[in-house]
Parts: C-alpha cells; sequence; structure tokens
C-alpha cells in the first residue's frame, strides 16, 4: 500500500544501470534508499514500540524519548572512549538497564519489539527491487552498505523479505566500527581495490563523502525521509508520521515529481491530507463535544478565520441526526467590529486612547493618504486637513516609529468628529446586519474562530449588549494567549482546544510559530470585511479581495483545504481515510502534528510554506511570513528573523546558502532560539 | 530510602494510590479574577478533580452569575459553599477541608493561576514508588504583578522563583514561607493528621500549615514552574477586595514576629531546657548582624564601592550553595 501506483524512475534506472555495467562493484545504501519506513521520521518507530509495550499494559510512558537519548548518549560515550564510529542495539539497550528504565522483562521485551516493529514498518522500494535484479541478472556484483546499529543478520532477514536476493556481502558500520558518514568504510579490506559505484539517499555520506574516497556515486532520493523533532517523542506523533508518510510516497509516486509545475499545490495537499484534517478534524470534534455540554443552540463561524471549521462542521453536523444546532457564518473583522465599538466609547471630541492606538498601527510603509482611506475617513476635508498635518501624505510613513504614531495619533484626535461619525457609521451597519442574521434570536451562541486574545468576542459581547442588555456569547477556539487573560472577565466564558492562555512561556513561542500558517490556510477566498453596504432592502458586507490575496488561495490555500475536507469526509463516512480514522482525530495528536510541521519542517515544506503571507495589521495588507533574504551577519539575521514564522525564515535560509554560511547561522540559532529544547534544536542540524 | 533515615510519613494511616484531587478555591467579591481562577481549573490536563468554591461572606448573586457560564465545565465537580459573612480565609479553607474526600488536596486561591499539567505532574510524581513518602509536594512557580484597569487585568511582570533542591528543608521552611498554596499539593491522609487551618491566623496560616505537614512527613519539589502567584499593585483605585492580603492593610511583619514568638513558645512549653539552644542561635544571628554592620560601616570609611559587599554577599552565597550540595 505504501508503494500504491508507484512508477519506476526508468530515466535513472537506465542510467544507473549503464554505469553498473563498468563497475567491479556496486554498494547500495539501505535505508530510505532499498528499504524505506512507513512513518515519516526514522526515530518514530520508537514511538511505534512505545505504543506496542502501552498495549501490553507495560507501564511505558517515556520510553521513546529514552530510547532515543540512549542512542545520544551512547554514541558521545563511545567515541570519547575509543573514537568508535558506530554502535549497537546491545549497547543501547545496556545503557536502558544501567538507568533502571523499567524492569528487565519490560526492556527485554522493548528490545524484541523493536526489531518486529522495525521489519514491520520497512518496505522494499520498487526502483531498487528493480536494479537489484538487473546487477543478479548481469552478474554484477553487488553489496549493502549502512551506518546501522541493527544487526547484520537482522537486516539480511529484512532484505531477504522485501525481495532483495543474490548479494555478496551486508556491510554494517555498527559491525566494524566504521561510518559512511566519515568515509573510512571505504578504507576496510573488501573494498581495496575495486572499481565501486555507491547508490543512497544522502548528500553527505552517500555522495560526497565516498567521492572524496574515490568511490563513484548515484544519488536516490526519492523516498529520502527527514528527521522530525519538533514534538516530545511519544505516541502522539504516530498518526500524523504514518498518514504524512504515505501522503508523501503518493506525491512521489510520478518519478518527475519535482519538476511537476503543480509541485507546490500538491505539496500544499498532501499537507492537507495529513496535518490539515488532523487539526481540523480534532478540532471539531472537540467543539461537538462542546456544544453539547454547554447546550449551545446556534454557532457563529466568524469571518475569516472560522470559515474552513464551518466547512468540517457541516461534516460533523450531517452525523448529528437529531440535532437542532443552527450555525451561520458571520461576515466581521477586527476593523468593524472595533470601530463599532469605538461608537460606544467616543464622544465628537473625545476619542480614547485604546482606540487611537488600534488606528495607528499599521504593518509595513503605507501612506497616510491610504492609512484615513482604510479608516474610512475619506472625504475631501480630511485629505485636505491631513495634507497641512503631514506636509506629504502620499509617501511612505515608518509606522513602526513611535513619534510617527504619535503624530498620526495627534491627527486622528484633533479630527475626533469625523472620526467618531466613522464609528457612529460601523456601528449602525454593524448593528443592522446583526439583527439581519438574526443574532438576538438564538436562546444561546457560540463564537467559533482560530482565537488568541479574545479581543473579537469582548467587542462583539460590548455591541450586542447594546441592543440587549442581557446578551452573553460563549467563544471556542484553536488557541488563547497570555493576553486573553486581560479579557476573561468582559469576553465571557472562553475555552480553547490547543493552545491555552496558561502555558509556560516556552510553549507559548513555539506554538505561536504557526500562526500565521493557520490563519492564512483557514481563510476563504475572500478579503477581509470593511464595512456593510445597504442594498435591496438588505446589508450585504463589503469584503476587500486584493489580487495576491486571491492568488494565494488558488495556489496554496485551496489545495490545502480540499485535502483536509475531502480526507475528513472519507473519515466521517467510512471511518478511516489513509492511515487516519476517527480516533486518531485527538487533541493530543493533533498539538502534536502542530509542532511537527511548524518547528521541524522538511526542506520541501520549508520551501513552499515560506512563500505564504499573511495579513497582521487591519489594513489587509499581505506581509511575508518569513523574510526570504539570506543573511550575512548575525545581525542582519536577527533582524530579518522577527517574521511570524522564524524557524522556517532560518531553516530557509539554511537550505538555500548550504555550507557557507552555517557557522554564522548556527551562532545565530543558538541565541535566537533559547526557547526550544536540545532534542528540537536538532531541526537545524539536518544536511 | 536509606535504612538510617526513619520513615518520613511512619505516621501516616495508609498509602494512597489513587489520583482524585479536592481543589479548595476561597472568594469574596472578586468577578474579574475568578473567572480567571476557574479558566485554570478548567484547562487542567489531569482530570479527576473535584473544586470546592467557598464563598467567604462575599455577594451570593454576584458569585451565582459568574460562575453560572462555567458551570458546563464544572458539572459533578462542583461544591459551593456559601458563607453569610465573612470568617476570614483559614475558615474558608477549613469549611472544604472537612468534607473533602479525595486523595490530594490543594489550595487554589481565585486570584492565582495554574499550568495546564500542575495536577497531572504533582499526582504523577506523589504515586511514584519512590515518592511513596511524601507527605506533598510544591513546584516551582511565577510571582505574576499585575494591574487592574476597567474591568480588565494587565500584567506588568513575571518573576520565576525557583526550588533547587529534591526536597523542602525546614532550613528553607523555617526562616520564610517558600511557597504559595498554588504551587502546593499535599496527600489527603497528611492533612486528616495535620487538622485544620488556624482560623485566627489571617497571614501566615497558609505557612504554619505547611509546616505542619513538615512535621508528618517529607515535601518533595518538581522543578518546573507550574504555578502562577499573582499580586496586583496598590493603584489608588483599586478595590479593597482584589488586593492581596499581604497587601491590604495587615501588618506582614508583625505577623511573622507572633508566629516566631508562638512557635518558640509552644516548644519552651514542652521542654524549657530548649532555651540554650535558642539563646545560641540568637547570638548567633546577632554577631552575624554585628559582622554585617561593621563590614558595610569600614567600606563606608575606606569609600569603596557599595558593590564590594555586594560581591562578598554572592561569594559567600555561592560557596554556601556548593558546600550544601556537597
Amino acid at each position: 500500500m505504501l508503494f500504491a501506483n508507484w512508477k519506476l524512475d526508468k530515466e535513472w534506472l537506465a542510467k544507473t544501470q549503464q554505469l553498473s555495467n563498468h563497475k567491479d562493484l556496486v554498494c547500495l545504501d539501505i535505508f530510505d534508499t532499498c528499504l524505506t519506513r512507513d512513518v515519516d521520521s526514522p526515530i518514530d518507530i520508537f514511538a511505534k514500540i512505545e505504543n506496542e509495550l502501552s498495549k501490553r499494559s507495560v507501564h511505558a510512558s517515556g520510553f521513546a524519548e529514552a530510547r532515543e537519548n540512549a542512542e545520544q548518549t551512547v554514541r558521545k560515550h563511545e567515541w570519547m572512549k575509543s573514537r568508535k564510529q558506530d554502535i549497537t542495539l546491545d549497547e543501547i539497550y545496556n545503557h536502558l538497564h544501567s538507568i533502571n528504565l523499567m524492569p528487565v522483562d519490560d526492556l527485554n521485551l522493548a528490545k524484541q519489539l523493536e526489531l518486529e516493529i522495525e521489519k514491520g514498518s520497512l518496505y522494499g522500494v520498487p526502483d531498487l527491487l528493480e536494479l537489484a535484479n538487473y546487477l543478479v541478472e548481469q552478474n554484477i556484483r553487488y553489496c549493502f552498505v549502512s551506518d546501522m546499529y541493527l544487526p547484520g543478520s537482522f537486516l539480511a532477514d529484512v532484505l531477504k523479505e522485501k525481495g532483495f536476493h543474490g548479494w555478496e556481502e551486508l556491510i554494517i558500520s555498527s559491525e566494524y566500527g566504521k561510518t559512511k558518514g566519515t568515509g573510512d568504510i571505504w578504507d576496510i579490506p573488501y573494498f581495496r581495490g575495486k572499481n565501486i559505484l555507491h547508490i543512497g539517499d544522502n548528500i553527505r555520506s552517500d555522495v560526497n563523502k565516498p567521492k572524496e574516497c574515490g568511490v563513484e556515486t548515484i544519488l536516490f532520493d526519492r523516498v529520502r525521509s527527514e528527521l522530525r523533532t519538533g514534538a516530545r517523542l511519544t505516541p502522539n506523533i504516530l498518526a500524523f508520521s504514518q498518514q504524512h508518510r504515505r501522503c508523501e510516497l503518493q506525491l512521489r509516486a510520478d518519478p518527475d515529481y519535482r519538476k511537476d509545475e503543480f509541485f507546490d499545490q500538491k505539496q500544499m495537499q498532501v499537507l492537507g491530507k495529513s496535518f490539515g484534517a488532523l487539526m481540523l478534524g480534532a478540532f471539531v470534534l472537540w467543539l461537538k463535544k462542546k456544544v453539547l455540554n454547554h447546550n449551545v443552540s446556534h454557532l457563529l463561524f466568524f469571518a475569516r478565520d472560522g470559515f474552513l471549521p464551518r466547512e468540517a462542521w457541516k461534516l460533523v453536523k450531517s452525523e448529528m441526526k437529531d440535532s437542532d444546532i443552527s450555525d451561520s457564518y458571520l461576515h466581521v473583522s477586527r476593523k468593524v467590529l472595533r470601530l463599532a465599538c469605538g461608537y460606544l466609547e467616543c464622544k465628537p471630541d473625545f476619542i480614547p486612547d485604546s482606540l487611537l492606538q488600534f488606528l495607528s498601527y499599521f504593518d509595513g510603509n503605507i501612506s497616510i493618504r491610504d492609512a484615513i482611506l482604510t479608516i474610512g475617513m475619506d472625504s475631501d476635508s480630511i485629505v485636505r486637513k491631513a495634507k497641512t498635518h503631514f506636509r506629504n501624505i502620499d509617501r511612505p510613513f515608518n509606522w513602526s516609529k513611535s513619534e510617527n504614531q504619535l503624530k498620526f495619533k495627534e491627527f486622528l484626535s484633533k479630527n475626533s468628529e469625523d472620526l467618531y461619525e466613522v464609528c457612529k457609521n460601523h456601528y449602525m451597519n454593524v448593528l443592522a446586519y446583526f439583527k439581519q442574521e438574526r443574532i438576538f434570536e438564538h436562546k444561546k451562541i457560540a463564537i467559533v474562530d482560530t482565537g488568541w486574545s479574545g479581543t473579537l468576542q469582548t467587542s462583539f459581547n460590548q455591541l450586542c449588549r447594546a441592543v440587549s442588555s442581557d446578551f452573553q456569547c460563549i467563544g471556542f477556539y484553536y488557541g488563547l494567549w497570555r493576553s486573553s487573560l486581560t479579557n476573561r472577565y468582559l469576553s465571557g466564558y472562553m475555552e480553547s482546544a490547543f493552545f491555552n492562555e496558561f502555558d509556560g512561556f516556552d510553549d507559548h513561542l513555539k506554538n505561536f510559530q504557526g500562526i500565521a500558517l493557520i490563519e492564512g490556510l483557514n481563510n476563504p477566498d475572500e478579503g477581509t470585511t470593511t464595512n456593510y453596504s445597504f442594498q435591496n432592502g438588505m446589508y450585504t458586507p463589503v469584503c476587500e479581495l486584493s489580487e495576491p490575496e486571491h492568488h494565494q488561495y488558488e495556489q496554496y490555500v485551496r489545495p490545502f483545504q480540499h485535502g483536509s475536507l475531502t480526507t475528513l469526509e472519507n473519515i466521517f463516512k467510512t471511518g478511516k481515510c489513509g492511515n487516519l480514522e476517527m480516533a486518531s482525530l485527538t487533541i493530543d495528536n493533533a498539538i502534536a502534528a502542530y509542532r511537527l510541521l511548524v518547528i521541524s519542517p522538511s526542506n520541501d515544506e520549508v520551501l513552499t510554506l515560506t512563500k505564504l503571507k499573511h495579513c497582521p495589521t487591519f489594513n489587509n495588507k499581505l506581509t511575508a511570513i518569513a523574510d526570504m533574504r539570506i543573511p550575512s551577519t548575525v545581525r542582519q539575521a536577527s533582524e530579518r528573523s522577527n517574521f511570524d514564522w522564524s524557524i522556517g525564515a532560518v531553516r530557509r535560509w539554511q537550505i538555500l546558502s548550504g555550507l557557507t554560511k552555517r557557522s554564522m547561522l548556527q551562532r545565530f540559532i543558538t541565541s535566537k532560539f533559547t526557547f526550544l529544547t536540545n532534542f528540537e534544536l536538532r531541526t537545524f542540524e539536518r544536511d | 530510602m536509606p535504612k538510617y533515615f526513619l520513615d518520613s510519613r511512619q505516621n501516616l494511616a495508609a498509602n494512597t494510590l489513587g489520583d482524585s484531587v479536592d481543589i479548595i478555591m476561597r472568594t469574596k467579591d472578586r468577578p474579574i479574577l475568578l473567572v480567571r481562577g476557574l479558566a485554570s481549573v478548567i484547562s487542567q490536563t489531569h482530570d479527576n478533580w473535584h473544586l470546592y468554591i467557598i464563598n467567604d461572606g462575599g455577594d451570593k448573586k454576584i458569585l451565582e452569575k459568574t460562575i453560572e457560564a462555567y458551570l458546563p465545565s464544572l458539572a459533578n465537580k462542583l461544591t459551593l459553599i456559601s458563607h453569610d459573612s465573612s470568617a476570614g480565609m483559614e475558615a474558608a479553607s477549613n469549611a472544604a477541608l472537612s468534607i473533602s474526600k479525595s486523595d490530594f488536596m490543594v489550595v487554589h486561591d481565585d486570584d492565582d493561576s495554574w499550568h495546564p499539567s500542575f495536577l497531572s505532574e504533582c499526582v504523577q510524581f506523589l504515586r511514584k514508588t519512590e515518592n511513596r513518602h511524601l507527605a506533598g509536594v510544591v513546584t516551582n512557580f511565577e510571582v505574576v504583578r499585575e494591574v487592574i484597569e476597567n474591568n480588565k487585568v494587565n500584567e506588568i511582570s513575571r518573576e520565576p522563583r525557583y526550588h533547587y533542591r529534591e526536597y523542602i528543608t525546614y532550613n528553607d521552611l523555617l526562616a520564610v514561607n517558600p511557597t504559595p498554596p498554588i504551587a502546593f499539593l499535599i496527600r489527603k491522609d497528611a492533612t486528616d493528621i495535620a487538622g485544620s487551618f488556624i482560623e485566627n491566623l489571617p497571614l501566615v496560616g497558609d505557612w504554619d500549615y505547611i509546616l505542619r505537614i513538615m512535621q508528618i512527613g517529607d515535601i518533595g519539589t518538581v522543578r518546573k514552574i507550574l504555578a502562577y502567584h499573582h499580586i496586583r499593585s496598590n493603584t489608588p483605585d483599586l478595590e479593597p477586595a482584589y488586593k492581596n492580603s499581604i497587601n491590604n492593610g495587615i501588618n506582614q511583619n508583625l505577623y511573622n514576629e507572633l508566629f516566631t514568638n508562638t512557635a518558640i513558645r509552644t516548644t519552651l512549653n514542652k521542654d524549657p531546657s530548649l532555651i540554650g539552644v535558642f539563646r545560641f542561635m540568637a547570638l548567633l544571628q546577632s554577631q552575624l548582624n554585628l559582622l554585617q554592620y561593621t563590614v558595610d560601616t569600614r567600606l563606608k570609611m575606606s569609600g569603596q564601592k557599595r558593590d564590594v559587599w555586594e560581591r562578598i554577599r554572592l561569594e559567600l552565597k555561592r560557596w554556601q550553595k556548593k558546600y550544601l550540595k556537597s
């Protein structure tokens, strides 16, 4: 199933076969070349073992992390002690015994399971099976060479079982104490004096190092997997890991998948089928539980981030046969709600500082003219006054300077009457739109949105109480920041599925990394709501959709949403889609998926996702989520990493700058990402 | 435990194996803070808890309205006890303690909060075989300074407070209270022996209680920040109900002194011969004070900067830590 619809890379095979014909010996790397696992990252196998131990009633919590730590510790220890370049499975488990991780019998069971689970998770790669058959047919000698701690006899059994035969030798680094990574393995007597061709997936140990040792090489990275260390190594990672690996290999079923002009779209669809379906599915199932528990009669999905959750909610609702919970999509935005609330706080001669603060921060360098038009102060007289106040209102204005913000606040205060009228207009329109949408007719309303600070719920309640004094809605969100604690009393009841306002600071910083991604990927193909127009007896939202935003939707967001929703639809209808099933859609699994993606994205994901933009302020101007410019100095890196997805930005710089800036970036990483654990920091240590 | 240490919990009735927790939340007319406290409890990843809200003479209607939206999340997990008039913080705790039945107990004041995994980590810690001898556990915590303006709670700063040792020692405990109640989970069988909070101690009741728990058994530490102790700045327009008890016009030093005197008096009543030990300690303290005064004066006279003394103090501290570790 892992290689369903897989097409052989005939071009690669022909080239490799031709080269093989002139060699004394062909060496094949084993992992991610001849055999590959059904998990996204090699270490995920340890989570599988922990899972299996728990199923067998062994108290195994923490086993996967301990197993991974043991390997790292033994490697360091053996290197320091005897310059041994690789270690054995026995040495790893001896270390686990020595730290009394679990009772001896349980640990022996874990070791036995590790071999069984490895075997069950490995698949023969069709292209390499084809090549091996060719080599046997042509009487070309071939061997396997692998940097591995697993015993050679075990690997020989697995290779046989997966269809390989006729090899001459199996060279395992742990048995020789020498590795491909250092190049020393090529110095063993067996290889000496031979004209060798080596095939593998790792650019450093399978291509560059052997070349340095006089071995000709061919890269085969079609089934390559990458190490992900963004989430704690527990069974919670498995839902994403297995589904993503499966979808990723489906994407790679076409040998020319990278040259495909729709590669980005396909990549986004893969993310939708794995990460998207998990997050969205877990959220709506959580929402269902909460809605029933709180006896909610109507769900209000707030524009724009509530769009995708609502589409998923429709799937859940179709399963809730006797439910009378209604739902609707409400066109609101920070701008319209804040301006409408402003009417309740302002007077023609007084504007509160909180509103001035909100209206005086724009992203980028937009001009004063654009700023006052965005606020809605578009009369000729205001434009004239602005010209007098600022002289030139069309040049770029630096909004990050506090003195500039102050100057703009001063201008707004001076023209408080005009601003008051803008607020009044928004207030009237918003309330009329709410009445039209029957907001005040429901018994108990709950807002659904991605969340963060609870400001929309606070403004919404404040506005609705102007119509009905005892109005009180509650809110269900993806996440809440600490800042939401400020508003908790005024906003009313709020609860979040994934990120919590009581989380520690480091967790908060980690969770923040993917917020711009989540918001952007949940949006519909419509702009932000700027006001409401009254036409044909109806209030219609006025939405501003820019061309770049529409392009982004088509290129990235639509495929992601399509992947997420079709996968969920299958799960709800048939109970399963790929490796995901109803039971996989848990909050813990979704959090693990989120962390794996945003803290340890694969190289392809980095290059695709960093192209996304989002809108951090209310003026609907798209800003990159990661700075694409590769820095030359630590200072530049520091300045350019203040974007929403700083991990994505730095990974992009690492990939694109190669070795040249590695040490500079490494210095920067150490100082910038202090909130990451040593395990998580390994995301920056990839080849 | 090594055989030469006495089992510190030898007086305890049974080794509890359950994981149920009773949470005591004392409140009085503070809806703005109470909603945060409720959210903190509801956000716990450990699910086996029961919340006792003790209304210490506050407006019952306001309290009921405040918790109304939270009731669905508290279904079958809430006991609300209302006192018609204020009987004080410790009496409020006792009201819940007297009916508490769970395996563990913790006081979560309405103005404090927890990391979502506070209960799960502390319960797991106390349930470990090697920790069965402990009477309770404290965690690291943050002191969160905040102001209340226009019904919003604005955070000003956070300062971490760490425990460096595996256990709380008498050394830590006798000089100052090392932990607010929000960071202290106690085994119920230890509270059964310790009995009630002393109701006429408006400030140091928590400190007295942790000392009494220490008399019963050791207190372990989970060295992660899992609790948040919130302190409001005393702004002029802050309503008295929202002030922290230490900022609410009660002289803390006075209570500290009275508390110390009471403790010494009780000991001396039982064994008057101990007066020699107390006298020796008092002399030692006065010698230390004199030493500090002398160094200060000399440094001042010689025109040395103040930070020289700071450096000496830091060096002493470093030495002390090293010594204690070894």
